[in-house]
């Protein structure tokens, strides 16, 4: 009876055994395998990133060099254009001092008023009456109001057209071309119509 | 009682030669041992991508120097650029009324005659420009009033069209009403509505890019 009670607990001893023997086996091998490949993942996936940098940086390079490409075919087209804008620019602002009606041709000096007058010098040398007006906070502009009774529709036309051309920020805000009652219609008499303009200017700092 | 025919150390090699557990056992080492080999092809692998990826990144970088100081030497021209494109909505939103009125001036018939011609912007957008803002108005209200001479009314509606196929794309006729008049004169009155869109080809206007042809 001992002796079988003995041979019993060698037996479920050496079953206990082999079971952790296989388990531990088993853990061991899979743990193994599983650091190894989630190494090799984390080195597939940092190759990627850095497959996708690469990519990221060589768009960027031929953006680069599109650009450089770009600017070194327009350089020429970009100054002469720049030149052309900024060159009619006003470029001051400030209290104006008018000389209104009176024909500006007095040279620039720097003076801010000079370059004012300058701005508007075609209109009042046409003949517009012309006058200041109060700029809204924080706008880079200066504007006028101007008002003749004295230019034909065929003279107008060319004279705005001429100063749309030189100041290419020039913007009539208004404008306002009425035939005066005293002259009826299909009149064949020259028709000085009632003109009045807002007219605005971008201005440099 | 001794064991005469088998040492205890050769019935355990016996045991672990032959028990279904050990050899499990020894299977599964096996796998684990055989599957080193596509582990270490593909770590390899990978490494050497990750060494020639790497050598590329430091290619690229040069290259960007490179490209970088290449861009230096465009400084002024990429300002200017930069400065004409801040520009460009506040030129393009400039409704030439020299050449609208040129365009009234050729399309009105010779039965027709206007007393008063107005264009008025509306709807100002402040811009950001250097120093502050600039307000740039996003549509233009063109009225015309005029009158024809009796009979002639029907010459309103080719007016009308003609006209506004010379106004700036998107332009809209508001308004179109013919009005009491005299026993002359039958008065009208014309309102369009003009976005500034910043193609004015149809008023024979040249685009400001464009070279001079003096």
């Amino acid at each position: 009876m001992r002796i079988r009670t003995v041979c019993e607990l060698n037996l479920t001893g050496q079953m206990q055994f082999k079971a952790i023997f296989f388990i531990a086996a088993t853990l061991i091998a899979a743990g193994l395998l599983g650091v190894e490949l989630n190494l090799l993942a984390r080195g597939r996936a940092a190759v990627r990133l850095l497959e996708q940098e690469n990519r990221q940086q060589e768009t960027g390079n031929d953006h680069l060099a599109g650009e450089i490409e770009g600017l070194r075919v327009s350089k020429p087209r970009i100054d002469a254009l720049y030149s052309r804008l900024s060159d009619t620019m006003i470029a001051s602002r400030g209290t104006s001092s008018l000389h209104i009606n009176s024909a500006p041709t007095a040279p620039l000096t720097g003076d801010s008023s000079s370059f004012e007058s300058a701005g508007i010098a075609g209109f009042t040398q046409a003949g517009l009456i012309v006058q200041p007006v109060r700029v809204p906070n924080g706008e880079m502009s200066i504007i006028y109001e101007a008002g003749t009774a004295g230019l034909e529709f065929h003279r107008l036309v060319p004279l705005l057209s001429e100063q749309e051309n030189a100041d290419l920020f020039l913007y009539f805000d208004k404008v306002l071309l009425s035939r005066p009652a005293s002259i009826p219609p299909f009149s064949t008499d020259p028709t000085y119509l009632d003109t009045r303009l807002t007219i605005r200017m971008l201005t440099a700092k | 009682m001794k064991n005469l025919f088998l040492s205890p150390e050769r019935i355990i090699l016996r045991s672990y030669q032959r028990e279904l557990v050990f050899r499990g056992v020894g299977f599964i080492v096996l796998i684990a041992a055989f599957l080193q080999l596509p582990i270490l092809f593909f770590a390899l692998t990978a490494w050497r991508d990750y060494q020639a990826q790497s050598d590329r990144k430091v290619q690229l970088l040069a290259t960007e120097n490179e490209l970088e100081s290449k861009l230096m030497a465009f400084k002024d021209t990429r300002q200017k650029l930069g400065q004409i494109q801040q520009w460009e909505p506040i030129i393009r939103g400039r409704l030439p009324c020299g050449a609208v009125l040129a365009a009234i001036e050729q399309t009105v018939p010779a039965d027709a005659v206007l007393e008063k011609i107005s264009i008025e912007a509306a709807r100002f957008q402040a811009l950001p420009v250097v120093g502050g803002t600039y307000r740039v108005p996003e549509v233009y209200t063109l009225s015309l009033q005029g009158s024809l001479k009796f009979g002639h009314a029907d010459e309103l509606d080719a007016f009308t069209n003609e006209l506004k196929k010379r106004l700036p794309i998107g332009s809209q006729l508001v308004r179109s009403k013919l009005l009491e008049g005299t026993e002359n004169l039958v008065p009208f009155l014309l309102v369009y509505s003009i976005t500034p869109a910043g193609n004015y080809s149809a008023l024979g206007v040249q685009r400001i890019a464009d070279p001079d042809r003096l």
